[in-house]
């Protein structure tokens, strides 16, 4: 089967790799790409979303040793939206996971 | 599919759905593929981890498609924000107003204070009374001007929070009507660092029980020494 679960986490897995450093798309892309079960293509729509709703912003660095690279980085709200995003997560994740190890009535 | 290919029909694909910023999406991709390369990838084991050109351009639209809100709701976006920005400014004009009594009364509080302590009579304005019964009254009222100054400490707080608040939702009104996606709203109640607070909260329990020690010791001298319970009366304050 197919759940659908992975769709819905993957802002909340971009957000928290910006909040540890800023990263260029095709960062963002290759590591969850290697970790999670979806297309190479699937994260810079997601990181242009994130971009449009204020959450990221980017910047140009010409000095990275070869063509100028587009950087993301998390914006004060996005830094916000983050840290309730996790806390969210984990609640529910929590949630799930007593429900199917029958823990609750 | 080659490279070029599959490039020039992702092209095809976003121009033919007005993808804004398309040619900053096409620099993307191409140092997507640029980085593999230099990987080790070859153009078609690149291709088939991509979904096909069609599927991209559309997941590109889904996030335009919630950025459109009609004319009329802007409108009523901006007038509702003009009459909101109206009543908020008038009230913080109250509020800042109670800040400046706040802030005369703890220096009139503390002038008073300094006159009984330091035995100052400026025009004669303090009543006579015994040095000891002053100076109990002048403790006493420096403790009441700590506590106002907590106060207003405290209520300009609690109005930068509230100031911060009202922005957040003003931005919040704007930018639904305009770009559909808000930011999560703030907490009213005032921002103070857990130890700032502890600090403030000890000093202001403190000055209050010297108030009240102060001013029931300062009566209670006044009393002692005037020999009557209405000590105003036998010294002729209010003559």
């Amino acid at each position: 089967m197919n759940f659908q679960f992975k769709k819905g986490v993957l802002e909340l897995c971009v957000l928290s790799m910006l909040d540890k450093r800023d990263c260029y798309g095709y960062d963002v892309s290759e590591f969850l790409s290697r970790h999670i079960d979806i297309s190479e293509s699937t994260m810079y729509p997601i990181l242009r979303k994130l971009k449009m709703e204020g959450l990221v912003t980017t910047y140009i660095d010409e000095d990275s040793g070869g063509p100028p690279r587009k950087y993301y980085k998390l914006t004060r709200s996005g830094k916000e939206v983050y840290a309730s995003g996790k806390n969210e997560w984990t609640v529910f994740a929590n949630t799930i996971q007593n429900i199917l190890e029958g823990k609750l009535t | 599919m080659t490279q070029k290919q599959f490039l020039a029909e992702l092209d095809r694909q976003l121009s033919l759905l007005n993808i804004s910023d398309k040619d900053e999406i096409m620099m993307e991709y191409e140092q997507h593929f640029g980085f593999k390369l230099a990987d080790g990838y070859t153009e078609e084991e690149i291709i088939v981890k991509l979904d096909t050109p069609n599927i991209i351009a559309q997941q590109f639209s889904g996030s335009e498609e919630k950025m459109k809100t009609d004319g009329a709701k802007k409108v009523l976006a901006i007038s509702w924000l003009v009459c909101c920005d109206t009543m908020t400014a008038i009230f913080g004009v109250f509020l800042l107003a109670w800040v400046a009594v706040m802030a005369a009364a703890a220096m009139s509080l503390s002038a008073l204070a300094v006159c009984l302590l330091g035995q100052l009579n400026y025009h004669s304005l303090i009543p006579d009374m015994p040095y000891w019964c002053a100076a109990l009254y002048g403790v006493s009222f420096a403790a009441l001007a700590v506590l106002t100054v907590i106060g207003g400490v405290y209520f300009t707080a609690f109005i930068r929070q509230l100031f911060r608040a009202y922005k957040r939702f003003h931005i919040n009104i704007y930018t639904r009507s305009f770009k559909g996606l808000t930011l999560p709203s703030l907490a009213i109640h005032p921002q103070i660092p857990v130890r700032v607070n502890r600090r403030m909260r000890t000093v202001a329990l403190i000055s209050l029980m010297v108030f009240a020690v102060a001013f029931v010791g300062g009566l209670t001298a006044s009393m002692l020494s005037a020999g009557a319970f209405e000590f105003w009366h036998v010294w002729q304050w209010f003559q």
